[in-house]
Protein backbone atom coordinates (compact mmCIF):
# COMPACT_ATOMS: atom_id res chain seq x y z
CA UNK A 1 0.00 0.00 0.00
CA UNK A 2 1.18 3.48 -0.92
CA UNK A 3 2.56 5.60 2.20
CA UNK A 4 0.21 8.16 1.42
CA UNK A 5 -2.21 5.92 1.40
CA UNK A 6 -1.52 4.29 4.85
CA UNK A 7 -1.46 7.45 5.97
CA UNK A 8 -5.16 8.77 5.16
CA UNK A 9 -5.97 5.29 6.83
CA UNK A 10 -5.36 6.30 10.23
CA UNK A 11 -8.60 6.78 12.29
CA UNK A 12 -10.69 9.91 13.30
CA UNK A 13 -8.82 10.30 16.44
CA UNK A 14 -5.11 9.65 15.23
CA UNK A 15 -6.25 12.35 12.88
CA UNK A 16 -7.11 14.59 15.52
CA UNK A 17 -3.24 14.73 17.00
CA UNK A 18 -1.48 15.41 13.43
CA UNK A 19 0.72 17.42 13.14
CA UNK A 20 0.60 20.29 10.90
CA UNK A 21 4.17 19.16 9.53
CA UNK A 22 2.60 16.08 9.39
CA UNK A 23 0.13 17.10 6.73
CA UNK A 24 2.57 18.42 4.89
CA UNK A 25 4.20 15.98 4.50
CA UNK A 26 1.00 13.44 4.13
CA UNK A 27 0.69 15.52 0.90
CA UNK A 28 3.98 15.33 -0.03
CA UNK A 29 3.99 11.61 -0.31
CA UNK A 30 0.84 11.66 -1.93
CA UNK A 31 2.25 13.58 -4.92
CA UNK A 32 5.44 11.46 -4.13
CA UNK A 33 3.57 7.86 -4.66
CA UNK A 34 1.76 9.04 -7.79
CA UNK A 35 5.66 10.16 -9.45
CA UNK A 36 6.92 7.39 -8.48
CA UNK A 37 9.84 9.32 -6.48
CA UNK A 38 12.83 7.82 -5.96
CA UNK A 39 13.41 6.41 -2.57
CA UNK A 40 16.29 8.28 -1.34
CA UNK A 41 15.03 11.53 -3.24
CA UNK A 42 11.70 11.30 -0.75
CA UNK A 43 14.19 10.44 2.56
CA UNK A 44 16.37 13.69 1.43
CA UNK A 45 12.97 15.96 1.03
CA UNK A 46 11.20 14.34 3.93
CA UNK A 47 13.54 16.31 6.01
CA UNK A 48 14.48 19.61 6.79
CA UNK A 49 18.22 20.83 6.07
CA UNK A 50 18.75 22.88 9.43
CA UNK A 51 16.77 24.09 11.96
CA UNK A 52 17.71 27.15 14.29
CA UNK A 53 16.93 27.84 18.04
CA UNK A 54 17.84 30.77 19.45
CA UNK A 55 17.19 32.07 22.99
CA UNK A 56 18.06 36.07 23.34
CA UNK A 57 17.79 38.46 26.07
CA UNK A 58 16.02 41.82 25.35
CA UNK A 59 15.80 44.95 27.36
CA UNK A 60 12.66 45.77 27.97
CA UNK A 61 10.76 49.47 28.81
CA UNK A 62 10.90 48.58 32.16
CA UNK A 63 14.52 47.50 32.61
CA UNK A 64 13.82 44.27 33.05
CA UNK A 65 15.03 41.96 31.03
CA UNK A 66 13.04 39.32 28.86
CA UNK A 67 14.46 35.90 27.30
CA UNK A 68 12.72 35.20 24.07
CA UNK A 69 12.97 32.30 21.81
CA UNK A 70 13.09 32.45 17.92
CA UNK A 71 12.93 29.95 14.84
CA UNK A 72 14.69 29.59 11.80
CA UNK A 73 13.96 26.33 9.79
CA UNK A 74 15.67 25.56 6.64
CA UNK A 75 13.63 23.39 4.68
CA UNK A 76 15.79 23.01 1.03
CA UNK A 77 18.11 25.13 -0.84
CA UNK A 78 19.34 23.08 -4.39
CA UNK A 79 16.64 25.56 -6.14
CA UNK A 80 18.30 28.85 -4.39
CA UNK A 81 18.71 30.34 -1.35
CA UNK A 82 16.00 29.92 1.55
CA UNK A 83 13.38 31.75 1.08
CA UNK A 84 10.57 32.37 3.43
CA UNK A 85 8.31 34.67 6.03
CA UNK A 86 8.81 35.28 9.81
CA UNK A 87 6.14 35.15 12.06
CA UNK A 88 5.62 36.83 15.58
CA UNK A 89 3.19 34.98 17.66
CA UNK A 90 2.15 32.95 21.06
CA UNK A 91 1.61 29.83 19.00
CA UNK A 92 4.94 29.34 16.91
CA UNK A 93 6.34 26.66 17.15
CA UNK A 94 9.11 23.76 15.49
CA UNK A 95 6.33 21.74 14.30
CA UNK A 96 5.17 24.67 12.62
CA UNK A 97 7.89 26.51 11.53
CA UNK A 98 8.85 23.01 10.04
CA UNK A 99 5.38 22.95 8.09
CA UNK A 100 5.79 26.24 6.94
CA UNK A 101 9.11 25.82 5.28
CA UNK A 102 8.65 23.13 3.45
CA UNK A 103 5.48 24.71 1.85
CA UNK A 104 7.80 26.98 0.91
CA UNK A 105 10.48 24.86 -1.11
CA UNK A 106 7.20 23.40 -2.98
CA UNK A 107 5.70 27.42 -3.50
CA UNK A 108 9.39 28.47 -5.03
CA UNK A 109 9.84 25.68 -6.97
CA UNK A 110 6.52 25.34 -8.51
CA UNK A 111 6.78 29.14 -9.70
CA UNK A 112 9.89 28.57 -10.92
CA UNK A 113 11.99 30.52 -8.89
CA UNK A 114 15.26 30.08 -8.06
CA UNK A 115 14.22 29.83 -3.79
CA UNK A 116 14.52 27.16 -1.80
CA UNK A 117 12.58 27.04 1.57
CA UNK A 118 12.46 28.02 4.77
CA UNK A 119 10.34 30.02 8.02
CA UNK A 120 11.14 31.77 10.96
CA UNK A 121 9.35 33.14 13.96
CA UNK A 122 9.48 34.47 17.80
CA UNK A 123 7.20 33.36 20.25
CA UNK A 124 5.71 36.70 21.10
CA UNK A 125 2.68 38.47 20.89
CA UNK A 126 3.59 41.54 19.69
CA UNK A 127 0.58 43.51 21.16
CA UNK A 128 1.97 42.78 24.47
CA UNK A 129 4.80 45.35 23.91
CA UNK A 130 5.95 48.95 22.81
CA UNK A 131 7.44 49.73 19.59
CA UNK A 132 10.29 50.15 21.04
CA UNK A 133 10.42 46.50 22.62
CA UNK A 134 9.43 45.24 19.32
CA UNK A 135 12.47 47.24 17.42
CA UNK A 136 14.96 45.95 19.90
CA UNK A 137 13.22 42.34 19.91
CA UNK A 138 13.42 42.19 15.96
CA UNK A 139 17.56 43.35 16.10
CA UNK A 140 18.14 41.31 18.47
CA UNK A 141 16.75 38.40 16.86
CA UNK A 142 18.42 39.06 13.57
CA UNK A 143 21.56 39.44 15.57
CA UNK A 144 20.71 36.42 17.00
CA UNK A 145 20.26 34.03 13.36
CA UNK A 146 23.84 36.21 12.43
CA UNK A 147 25.25 34.73 9.37
CA UNK A 148 22.22 32.12 8.96
CA UNK A 149 20.61 34.99 7.21
CA UNK A 150 22.51 36.65 3.78
CA UNK A 151 21.40 37.98 0.58
CA UNK A 152 22.23 34.91 -1.33
CA UNK A 153 21.89 32.42 1.63
CA UNK A 154 18.64 32.75 3.64
CA UNK A 155 15.90 35.69 2.72
CA UNK A 156 13.36 36.14 5.59
CA UNK A 157 9.89 38.68 4.60
CA UNK A 158 7.22 39.37 6.34
CA UNK A 159 4.79 36.69 7.86
CA UNK A 160 1.94 37.22 10.37
CA UNK A 161 2.10 40.19 12.89
CA UNK A 162 5.49 41.00 11.17
CA UNK A 163 5.89 44.25 8.13
CA UNK A 164 7.99 46.24 6.41
CA UNK A 165 8.95 48.56 9.01
CA UNK A 166 10.03 44.92 10.60
CA UNK A 167 12.05 44.19 7.80
CA UNK A 168 13.46 47.53 7.73
CA UNK A 169 14.83 47.15 11.27
CA UNK A 170 16.54 43.54 10.55
CA UNK A 171 17.90 44.85 7.36
CA UNK A 172 19.75 47.69 8.90
CA UNK A 173 20.97 45.48 11.98
CA UNK A 174 22.24 42.66 9.38
CA UNK A 175 24.06 45.58 7.65
CA UNK A 176 25.54 46.49 10.54
CA UNK A 177 27.19 43.12 11.46
CA UNK A 178 28.66 43.05 7.61
CA UNK A 179 31.46 45.21 6.58
CA UNK A 180 30.79 48.65 6.01
CA UNK A 181 32.33 48.40 2.01
CA UNK A 182 29.73 45.66 1.53
CA UNK A 183 26.75 46.95 2.74
CA UNK A 184 25.18 48.10 -0.46
CA UNK A 185 25.30 44.84 -1.54
CA UNK A 186 23.34 43.25 0.69
CA UNK A 187 20.08 45.14 0.60
CA UNK A 188 18.41 42.20 -0.52
CA UNK A 189 19.17 40.31 2.68
CA UNK A 190 15.18 40.76 3.46
CA UNK A 191 11.97 41.04 1.11
CA UNK A 192 9.23 42.90 1.60
CA UNK A 193 10.88 46.76 2.70
CA UNK A 194 9.21 49.87 2.67
CA UNK A 195 9.67 50.97 -0.86
CA UNK A 196 11.76 53.94 0.14
CA UNK A 197 14.31 51.00 2.06
CA UNK A 198 14.16 49.48 -1.46
CA UNK A 199 10.85 47.33 -1.61
CA UNK A 200 9.14 46.37 -4.91
CA UNK A 201 6.63 48.49 -6.49
CA UNK A 202 3.46 45.97 -7.18
CA UNK A 203 4.35 44.06 -3.76
CA UNK A 204 0.40 45.30 -2.00
CA UNK A 205 -1.77 43.55 -4.67
CA UNK A 206 1.37 41.01 -5.87
CA UNK A 207 -1.04 38.34 -4.85
CA UNK A 208 -4.43 39.47 -5.90
CA UNK A 209 -3.02 40.28 -8.97
CA UNK A 210 -1.83 36.69 -9.78
CA UNK A 211 -5.26 35.10 -8.51
CA UNK A 212 -6.17 37.15 -11.68
CA UNK A 213 -3.90 36.01 -14.35
CA UNK A 214 -5.02 32.47 -13.23
CA UNK A 215 -8.65 32.82 -13.40
CA UNK A 216 -7.46 34.91 -16.71
CA UNK A 217 -5.88 31.47 -18.36
CA UNK A 218 -8.45 28.94 -16.95
CA UNK A 219 -10.78 31.12 -18.81
CA UNK A 220 -8.59 30.93 -21.99
CA UNK A 221 -8.40 27.17 -21.57
CA UNK A 222 -12.21 26.76 -20.96
CA UNK A 223 -13.39 29.45 -24.18
CA UNK A 224 -15.03 31.06 -20.92
CA UNK A 225 -16.10 34.79 -21.18
CA UNK A 226 -14.18 36.74 -18.35
CA UNK A 227 -16.30 39.23 -19.12
CA UNK A 228 -19.89 37.39 -17.99
CA UNK A 229 -18.85 35.59 -15.40
CA UNK A 230 -19.88 36.04 -11.74
CA UNK A 231 -18.03 35.58 -8.67
CA UNK A 232 -18.06 35.08 -5.17
CA UNK A 233 -15.56 35.39 -2.56
CA UNK A 234 -15.05 34.39 0.80
CA UNK A 235 -12.31 37.36 2.71
CA UNK A 236 -11.89 40.84 1.82
CA UNK A 237 -8.58 41.31 3.33
CA UNK A 238 -5.63 42.54 0.66
CA UNK A 239 -6.50 39.42 -1.28
CA UNK A 240 -10.32 39.24 -1.65
CA UNK A 241 -10.22 42.78 -2.09
CA UNK A 242 -7.30 43.21 -4.92
CA UNK A 243 -8.93 39.83 -6.82
CA UNK A 244 -11.87 41.36 -6.68
CA UNK A 245 -10.81 44.98 -7.62
CA UNK A 246 -8.72 43.61 -10.65
CA UNK A 247 -11.34 40.98 -11.67
CA UNK A 248 -13.71 44.50 -12.44
CA UNK A 249 -12.31 46.09 -15.17
CA UNK A 250 -12.57 42.19 -17.14
CA UNK A 251 -16.68 42.75 -16.70
CA UNK A 252 -16.80 40.06 -14.23
CA UNK A 253 -19.43 40.43 -11.78
CA UNK A 254 -18.99 40.16 -7.53
CA UNK A 255 -22.25 38.66 -6.18
CA UNK A 256 -21.56 37.56 -2.49
CA UNK A 257 -18.48 38.41 -0.23
CA UNK A 258 -18.61 36.02 3.28
CA UNK A 259 -16.09 38.10 5.79
CA UNK A 260 -15.15 38.11 9.35
CA UNK A 261 -18.08 39.77 10.44
CA UNK A 262 -20.71 38.20 7.48
CA UNK A 263 -21.88 37.78 3.83
CA UNK A 264 -23.83 40.16 1.78
CA UNK A 265 -25.36 39.09 -1.57
CA UNK A 266 -26.36 41.53 -4.29
CA UNK A 267 -27.58 39.56 -7.62
CA UNK A 268 -26.87 42.82 -9.77
CA UNK A 269 -23.23 42.84 -8.55
CA UNK A 270 -21.25 45.00 -6.02
CA UNK A 271 -18.98 47.19 -6.86
CA UNK A 272 -15.35 46.03 -5.58
CA UNK A 273 -14.08 49.34 -5.30
CA UNK A 274 -16.81 50.84 -3.58
CA UNK A 275 -16.69 47.76 -0.78
CA UNK A 276 -13.19 48.35 0.33
CA UNK A 277 -13.28 51.33 0.59
CA UNK A 278 -16.47 50.65 3.08
CA UNK A 279 -14.38 47.38 4.58
CA UNK A 280 -11.52 49.94 5.25
CA UNK A 281 -13.81 52.35 7.65
CA UNK A 282 -15.85 49.25 8.74
CA UNK A 283 -13.96 46.68 9.34
CA UNK A 284 -16.09 44.54 7.22
CA UNK A 285 -18.67 44.10 4.76
CA UNK A 286 -21.50 43.61 7.58
CA UNK A 287 -24.28 46.80 7.13
CA UNK A 288 -22.76 47.41 3.13
CA UNK A 289 -25.97 49.24 2.12
CA UNK A 290 -25.68 48.27 -1.36
CA UNK A 291 -26.22 44.75 -0.78
CA UNK A 292 -28.40 41.98 1.48
CA UNK A 293 -27.10 40.22 4.50
CA UNK A 294 -27.28 36.73 3.61
CA UNK A 295 -26.94 33.40 6.17
CA UNK A 296 -23.55 32.25 5.99
CA UNK A 297 -24.67 28.72 5.30
CA UNK A 298 -26.51 30.12 2.38
CA UNK A 299 -22.98 31.73 0.83
CA UNK A 300 -21.80 28.15 -0.46
CA UNK A 301 -25.17 27.40 -2.11
CA UNK A 302 -24.73 30.83 -4.25
CA UNK A 303 -24.62 29.78 -8.00
CA UNK A 304 -22.01 31.42 -9.48
CA UNK A 305 -19.09 30.79 -11.72
CA UNK A 306 -16.23 30.90 -9.70
CA UNK A 307 -15.56 30.84 -6.24
CA UNK A 308 -12.28 32.94 -4.31
CA UNK A 309 -11.53 31.47 -1.24
CA UNK A 310 -9.65 34.22 0.26
CA UNK A 311 -9.63 34.14 3.60
CA UNK A 312 -8.23 31.31 5.56
CA UNK A 313 -7.74 27.11 6.15
CA UNK A 314 -10.22 24.35 6.56
CA UNK A 315 -13.02 26.06 4.87
CA UNK A 316 -14.57 23.99 1.64
CA UNK A 317 -14.80 20.96 3.42
CA UNK A 318 -17.08 17.86 3.38
CA UNK A 319 -20.16 19.62 4.45
CA UNK A 320 -19.19 22.69 2.35
CA UNK A 321 -17.90 20.81 -0.87
CA UNK A 322 -21.46 19.41 -2.19
CA UNK A 323 -23.48 22.54 -1.83
CA UNK A 324 -21.00 25.04 -4.27
CA UNK A 325 -22.65 25.56 -7.43
CA UNK A 326 -19.32 26.98 -9.11
CA UNK A 327 -17.18 26.21 -12.59
CA UNK A 328 -14.32 26.92 -10.59
CA UNK A 329 -12.00 27.75 -7.38
CA UNK A 330 -9.41 30.11 -7.16
CA UNK A 331 -7.55 29.80 -4.06
CA UNK A 332 -6.36 33.22 -2.81
CA UNK A 333 -5.78 31.70 1.02
CA UNK A 334 -3.53 29.15 1.80
CA UNK A 335 -4.72 25.87 2.23
CA UNK A 336 -8.74 26.45 2.24
CA UNK A 337 -9.61 23.15 1.38
CA UNK A 338 -9.38 20.07 3.26
CA UNK A 339 -8.00 16.69 1.59
CA UNK A 340 -12.28 15.24 2.12
CA UNK A 341 -13.33 18.20 0.34
CA UNK A 342 -11.06 18.05 -2.31
CA UNK A 343 -11.92 14.54 -3.14
CA UNK A 344 -15.46 16.21 -3.46
CA UNK A 345 -14.69 18.90 -5.80
CA UNK A 346 -12.54 16.24 -7.64
CA UNK A 347 -15.90 13.53 -8.29
CA UNK A 348 -17.96 16.66 -9.35
CA UNK A 349 -15.74 17.92 -11.40
CA UNK A 350 -15.09 21.67 -10.17
CA UNK A 351 -11.96 23.05 -11.74
CA UNK A 352 -9.48 24.27 -8.84
CA UNK A 353 -6.73 26.18 -8.92
CA UNK A 354 -4.71 25.58 -5.85
CA UNK A 355 -3.54 27.53 -3.54
CA UNK A 356 0.65 26.90 -4.02
CA UNK A 357 0.15 28.44 -7.78
CA UNK A 358 -2.91 30.51 -7.57
CA UNK A 359 -1.68 32.77 -4.41
CA UNK A 360 2.41 32.60 -5.62
CA UNK A 361 2.06 35.90 -6.71
CA UNK A 362 3.57 37.54 -3.58
CA UNK A 363 6.43 35.11 -3.40
CA UNK A 364 7.37 35.77 -7.08
CA UNK A 365 7.77 39.62 -6.48
CA UNK A 366 9.32 39.14 -3.77
CA UNK A 367 11.49 38.13 -6.15
CA UNK A 368 11.46 40.70 -7.86
CA UNK A 369 12.20 42.79 -4.90
CA UNK A 370 15.53 40.73 -4.27
CA UNK A 371 16.62 40.78 -8.01
CA UNK A 372 15.83 44.88 -8.00
CA UNK A 373 18.07 45.31 -4.84
CA UNK A 374 20.49 42.81 -6.50
CA UNK A 375 21.19 44.82 -9.69
CA UNK A 376 20.78 48.16 -7.96
CA UNK A 377 17.43 48.94 -10.25
CA UNK A 378 14.10 50.42 -9.48
CA UNK A 379 11.15 48.68 -11.86
CA UNK A 380 8.28 50.30 -12.82
CA UNK A 381 5.05 48.80 -12.05
CA UNK A 382 4.11 47.92 -15.58
CA UNK A 383 7.39 45.73 -15.76
CA UNK A 384 6.43 43.96 -12.22
CA UNK A 385 3.27 43.11 -13.18
CA UNK A 386 4.23 41.95 -16.80
CA UNK A 387 7.15 40.01 -15.42
CA UNK A 388 4.55 38.41 -12.73
CA UNK A 389 2.34 37.68 -15.71
CA UNK A 390 5.38 35.63 -17.43
CA UNK A 391 5.94 33.70 -14.32
CA UNK A 392 2.73 32.57 -13.17
CA UNK A 393 0.94 31.35 -16.29
CA UNK A 394 3.96 28.95 -17.37
CA UNK A 395 3.42 27.65 -14.11
CA UNK A 396 -0.54 27.38 -14.16
CA UNK A 397 -0.05 25.14 -18.06
CA UNK A 398 3.07 23.51 -15.89
CA UNK A 399 0.41 22.49 -13.68
CA UNK A 400 -2.75 21.73 -16.11
CA UNK A 401 -0.63 19.82 -18.10
CA UNK A 402 1.35 17.66 -15.61
CA UNK A 403 -2.63 16.80 -14.11
CA UNK A 404 -3.58 15.25 -17.36
CA UNK A 405 -0.47 13.60 -17.69
CA UNK A 406 -0.96 11.78 -14.33
CA UNK A 407 -4.65 11.93 -14.93
CA UNK A 408 -4.41 13.75 -11.03
CA UNK A 409 -6.33 16.70 -9.65
CA UNK A 410 -4.62 19.99 -9.22
CA UNK A 411 -3.28 20.21 -6.66
CA UNK A 412 -1.09 16.93 -6.49
CA UNK A 413 -0.16 18.03 -9.86
CA UNK A 414 1.38 21.16 -8.58
CA UNK A 415 3.43 19.28 -6.13
CA UNK A 416 4.45 16.77 -8.48
CA UNK A 417 5.36 19.45 -10.99
CA UNK A 418 7.26 21.18 -7.75
CA UNK A 419 9.30 17.79 -6.31
CA UNK A 420 10.18 16.89 -10.34
CA UNK A 421 11.87 20.03 -10.36
CA UNK A 422 14.00 19.45 -7.54
CA UNK A 423 14.33 15.67 -8.61
CA UNK A 424 15.84 16.87 -11.28
CA UNK A 425 18.07 19.36 -9.95
CA UNK A 426 19.69 16.19 -7.25
CA UNK A 427 19.95 14.36 -10.24
CA UNK A 428 21.82 16.68 -11.98
CA UNK A 429 24.59 17.41 -8.64
CA UNK A 430 24.41 13.92 -7.15
CA UNK A 431 24.91 13.70 -3.54
CA UNK A 432 28.21 14.73 -2.04
CA UNK A 433 30.46 12.68 -1.15
CA UNK B 1 -20.09 28.49 12.69
CA UNK B 2 -18.43 29.71 15.22
CA UNK B 3 -15.08 29.15 15.45
CA UNK B 4 -14.26 27.10 19.00
CA UNK B 5 -10.39 26.63 17.77
CA UNK B 6 -8.40 28.42 20.22
CA UNK B 7 -5.14 27.58 18.84
CA UNK B 8 -3.16 28.92 16.05
CA UNK B 9 -3.54 32.31 14.90
CA UNK B 10 -6.79 32.39 16.74
CA UNK B 11 -5.66 32.57 20.10
CA UNK B 12 -4.78 36.48 19.64
CA UNK B 13 -7.17 37.33 17.04
CA UNK B 14 -9.06 40.20 18.27
CA UNK B 15 -11.83 39.56 15.97
CA UNK B 16 -11.98 35.75 17.49
CA UNK B 17 -15.06 36.57 19.22
CA UNK B 18 -16.87 37.63 16.05
CA UNK B 19 -15.08 35.60 13.69
CA UNK B 20 -18.32 33.95 11.35
CA UNK B 21 -15.83 31.58 9.07
CA UNK B 22 -16.43 27.95 9.61
CA UNK B 23 -14.42 25.81 11.58
CA UNK B 24 -15.22 22.02 11.58
CA UNK B 25 -11.66 20.54 12.32
CA UNK B 26 -9.75 20.96 15.46
CA UNK B 27 -6.18 21.75 13.16
CA UNK B 28 -4.94 25.16 14.28
CA UNK B 29 -5.15 28.06 11.81
CA UNK B 30 -1.96 29.16 10.29
CA UNK B 31 -3.05 31.33 7.69
CA UNK B 32 -5.70 34.02 7.80
CA UNK B 33 -6.41 37.08 5.80
CA UNK B 34 -8.25 38.70 8.20
CA UNK B 35 -6.01 37.83 11.24
CA UNK B 36 -5.92 41.23 13.41
CA UNK B 37 -4.29 41.92 16.97
CA UNK B 38 -5.12 44.74 19.37
CA UNK B 39 -2.42 48.10 19.34
CA UNK B 40 0.14 46.45 16.96
CA UNK B 41 2.10 49.83 17.70
CA UNK B 42 4.47 48.39 14.63
CA UNK B 43 1.41 48.01 12.40
CA UNK B 44 0.31 51.97 13.13
CA UNK B 45 3.94 52.74 12.13
CA UNK B 46 3.77 51.24 8.99
CA UNK B 47 0.58 52.66 8.01
CA UNK B 48 1.87 56.39 8.35
CA UNK B 49 5.09 55.18 6.69
CA UNK B 50 2.63 53.97 3.79
CA UNK B 51 -0.37 56.32 3.79
CA UNK B 52 1.44 59.41 5.01
CA UNK B 53 -0.58 61.98 7.56
CA UNK B 54 -4.13 62.85 7.25
CA UNK B 55 -5.21 65.99 5.39
CA UNK B 56 -7.08 67.83 8.38
CA UNK B 57 -4.40 67.00 10.97
CA UNK B 58 -3.52 70.58 11.22
CA UNK B 59 -0.35 70.37 7.96
CA UNK B 60 0.60 73.62 7.24
CA UNK B 61 2.70 75.41 4.06
CA UNK B 62 2.26 73.97 0.78
CA UNK B 63 1.30 70.63 1.99
CA UNK B 64 -2.08 71.43 3.49
CA UNK B 65 -3.11 71.05 -0.49
CA UNK B 66 -0.74 69.18 -2.51
CA UNK B 67 -1.68 66.11 -4.11
CA UNK B 68 1.43 64.18 -2.97
CA UNK B 69 0.99 64.27 0.38
CA UNK B 70 -0.65 61.02 1.24
CA UNK B 71 2.75 60.01 -0.22
CA UNK B 72 5.36 62.22 1.33
CA UNK B 73 8.08 60.71 3.54
CA UNK B 74 8.96 64.20 4.28
CA UNK B 75 5.84 66.62 5.53
CA UNK B 76 5.41 66.97 9.39
CA UNK B 77 3.10 68.43 11.59
CA UNK B 78 4.58 71.73 12.88
CA UNK B 79 7.02 72.50 10.16
CA UNK B 80 4.96 74.35 7.28
CA UNK B 81 7.11 73.71 3.69
CA UNK B 82 6.90 76.37 1.52
CA UNK B 83 9.07 75.57 -1.05
CA UNK B 84 9.16 72.05 -2.62
CA UNK B 85 9.72 70.53 -6.37
CA UNK B 86 7.66 68.32 -5.36
CA UNK B 87 4.67 70.47 -4.72
CA UNK B 88 1.29 69.41 -6.85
Amino acid sequence: MARAEKELKKDEKEQRRRTVYDSVRMQFNKAADLMNLDENLRKILSQTQNEIVVHFPVKMDNGQIEMFTGYRVQHNNVLGPYKGGLRFHPNVDIDEVRALATWMTWKSAIADIPFGGAKGGIQIDPSKYSMGELERISRRFAFALGNNIGPEYDIPAPDVNTNAQIMAWILDTYLSMVPANERQRCIHVVTGKPIESGGSLGREKATGQGVVYCIEEWARDKNFDLSKATYIVQGFGNVGSWTSKLLKPKGAKLLAVHDVTGAIYNENGIDPDELAEYVKKNKGVKGYPKATPIDLEKFFEIEADIFIPAALENQITEETAPKLKVKLIAEGANGPTTPEGDIILYKRGIDLIPDILCNSGGVIVSYFEWLQNKRSEYWELEEVDCKLKKKIIPAYRRVRDTAREFNTDRRTAAYIVAIRRLEKVYQERGIFP
Amino acid sequence: MKRENKKGLCETCIRKDECTYLNTNSEPVLFCEEFATGCNPVRETVDTISRGPDYDEGYEGLCKNCDNRKMCTVCKKGSPVWQCEEYA
